[in-house]
């Protein structure tokens, strides 16, 4: 990133080459579904590429990234609440089809034992990100990217304490979500 | 919260799960889960809970989207590059073109009338700019074609010394051209 900032261009390269999946996989988990993942994840690379000149190294590369992938899509699922049409719209998959119908089936399930996992999948999806805000970082920080408490309080600029009590409301809301689920295995 | 446990035992579960917790609340909690049923059962569900969350997978990450990503912040910086040429070329142009319109008008005061017919006096093809009287009416009216970026560019590019026909056929496009007659 100071390389970027010091205008080294194929820094960018570099930079966009090792992080797009975590930043793919992040944004996916804040939208909740997979249309406009792809675009998403542009707009995060770009944000990052236009303010690479006044980034300060005050906090870790990884933490002001968390920042900007949360920032940008929250203002989506906003902007999708009030019902405006969203911009970032466009679904890059390739044969136009959702994303679940694309998974690789490395498991060879029955089509009717893959269909209630793809539902399944769908819904855990939903539930994580129909969580407020705070409580959807700390939870996808936590369960996808393996952050410590501490790690969390940092992006999220608030104590460790916090982020206990909104790991703890997160879990109850998710296991309120998906109560069929959890009761049921 | 969790309708088994008070909130704080909860978050004290959870932060145990999340192996968050100090040693020795961790050892209690531990105890708890194995001897209390409300502990257990919660926890259970917890557990479960990871398990859902850690099922549910990212869509792939399509084999091109870093090249496109990286073709997409070059496009935009290339893009912003010609902008920032053309505003370092055009605003001396327009400042210079500015200041030289508004040394004309000066220098113009005492303004003669403008032709014993009334009319606007006819402009002499092939006439160098520089101090010449049918120049200057020329300037006074045709204030908007002044502002013409290209009919600065091409006086500032002269010196001065272009022709009126010239700059009339640069000024008579540009007012062709829609949305850009100033």
């Amino acid at each position: 990133m100071l390389r970027l900032r010091d205008g080294d261009d194929g820094a960018f390269a570099e930079l966009v080459q090792r992080n797009t999946p975590k930043v793919h996989g992040l944004v996916f988990r804040f939208l909740g579904d997979p249309q406009a993942v792809d675009d998403l994840t542009q707009e995060v690379f770009l944000r990052i590429y236009r303010t690479a000149g006044r980034y300060q190294p005050a906090a870790k590369f990884s933490t002001w990234m968390y920042r900007i992938v949360a920032n940008l899509a929250f203002n989506v699922l906003r902007t999708r609440r009030k019902g405006h049409a969203v911009p970032l719209e466009v679904s890059d998959t390739r044969d136009g089809e959702t994303f679940f119908a694309d998974v690789r089936d490395d498991k060879t399930h029955a089509p009717h034992q893959r269909l209630a996992d793809d539902e399944l999948q769908a819904q855990v999806a939903r539930a994580v990100a129909e969580l407020p805000e705070n409580q959807k970082i700390a939870i996808v920080l936590n369960k996808y990217e393996d952050k410590s408490y501490e790690d969390i309080a940092e992006v999220l600029d608030c104590t460790v304490m916090a982020v206990k009590s909104l790991l703890s409301r997160a879990r109850e809301n998710l296991r309120v979500s998906l109560e069929k689920y959890i009761e049921h295995k | 919260m969790n309708g088994m446990l008070e909130p704080s035992d909860f978050e004290d579960l959870v932060a145990w799960l999340d192996g968050e917790l100090p040693e020795a609340r961790a050892r209690e909690v531990e105890r708890l889960v194995r001897e209390n049923p409300a502990w257990a059962q919660a926890a259970r569900e917890q557990r479960r809970l990871d398990e859902l969350l850690t099922a549910c997978e990212a869509p792939p990450v399509p084999d091109d989207l870093p090249a496109r990503i990286v073709a997409r912040a070059r496009g935009v910086s290339a893009h912003r590059t010609i902008r920032l040429r053309w505003m370092r070329v055009a605003v001396p142009l327009a400042a210079a073109a500015a200041v030289a319109l508004a040394v004309m008008l000066w220098n113009d005061r005492p303004t003669p009338p403008p032709s014993r017919d009334g009319g606007q006096a006819p402009i002499a093809a092939g006439e160098p700019l520089r101090g010449l009287d049918e120049t200057d009416r020329f300037v006074v009216s045709n204030m908007e074609f002044f502002r013409n970026y290209e009919v600065c560019e091409v006086l500032a590019k002269s010196d001065g010394l272009v022709d009126v026909e010239t700059l009339e056929a640069i000024g008579r496009v540009d007012k062709a051209r829609p949305g850009q007659g100033s």
